[in-house]
């Protein structure tokens, strides 16, 4: 394959990093529904933006990948266009969510969202056995030597541990943004006298 | 033809840099969302939910 094989150790690790990403998203947003805790809202628009990103440099990647290996940027492949899908759905619900400003009403429809959304994260994994692609078939441990495999794990360690961060503290942010906006304004330090009278 | 492909170095790279350089800076970005948000938050008078004084 060549130097061009290197862009896997990247490209494969942000894949799995998002599959994972995307079922938490799912789950907060069951979660959500049947316990309807605004502490699941908040890691629901966390996992939302992180999915986003991840969605975003796994399309650029395939695309950089694609260039010298199948010699075009982009094709209509399923497993391409439904990954496209994906990205598109997932940049719809964060958007969304900026333009609802009740938070309850912001909550259940993304919620909601996500659960419909989600149904095409199967279909993205299956695109390659269900459809003629110019896309590989998954690999798996035994399919890929030690040598492959070590740095591969590696990468995605590290990615997963870096993932987890960026969500714990995204979705603390939104915990204190949603505590803002339930929270009633704070008191004027000072009454002036003659409103007292 | 023999299925390899010949510089890809800078294909390579380019891989690294738009994924390295997008990470970095969503990790920056939310940080200082945070510590905004932390900040704003230390500096206005504490309101206790279900207390009216």
């Amino acid at each position: 394959m060549g130097q061009v094989q290197r862009i896997m150790y990247i490209h494969v690790p942000t894949a799995w990093t998002a599959m994972l990403v995307l079922t938490w998203a799912f789950l907060c947003a069951v979660m959500f529904l049947f316990r309807a805790s605004w502490r699941w809202d908040s890691r629901l628009e966390a996992a939302l933006e992180v999915s986003v990103l991840l969605c975003f440099l796994l399309c650029v990647q395939g695309s950089i990948w694609a260039k010298p290996t199948w010699g075009v940027w982009w094709d209509w492949d399923p497993r391409l266009t439904t990954t496209a899908v994906l990205l598109m759905a997932f940049v719809g619900i964060v958007a969304l969510r900026h333009f609802l400003a009740d938070a309850a009403q912001r909550a259940t429809w993304s919620a909601v969202a996500t659960i419909i959304a989600y149904v095409d994260v199967p279909i993205v994994y299956f695109s390659v056995k269900w459809w003629n692609s110019l896309h590989q078939q998954p690999s798996s441990a035994s399919t890929i030597s030690r040598d492959f495999l070590i740095p591969l794990m590696l990468n995605f360690a590290g990615m997963l541990f870096l993932v987890i961060g960026l969500m714990t503290i995204r979705g603390r942010t939104a915990l204190l943004r949603l505590e803002d906006e339930m929270l009633p304004p704070p008191l004027p330090a000072a009454i002036p006298t003659e409103v007292m009278a | 033809m023999n299925g390899i492909v010949t510089g890809g170095w800078n294909f390579v790279l380019a891989a690294y840099i738009v994924t390295g350089t997008v990470l970095v800076a969503y990790s920056i970005h939310t940080m200082r969302e945070l510590r905004q948000k932390l900040e704003i938050r230390a500096a206005l008078p504490r309101v206790t939910k279900g207390t009216s004084s």
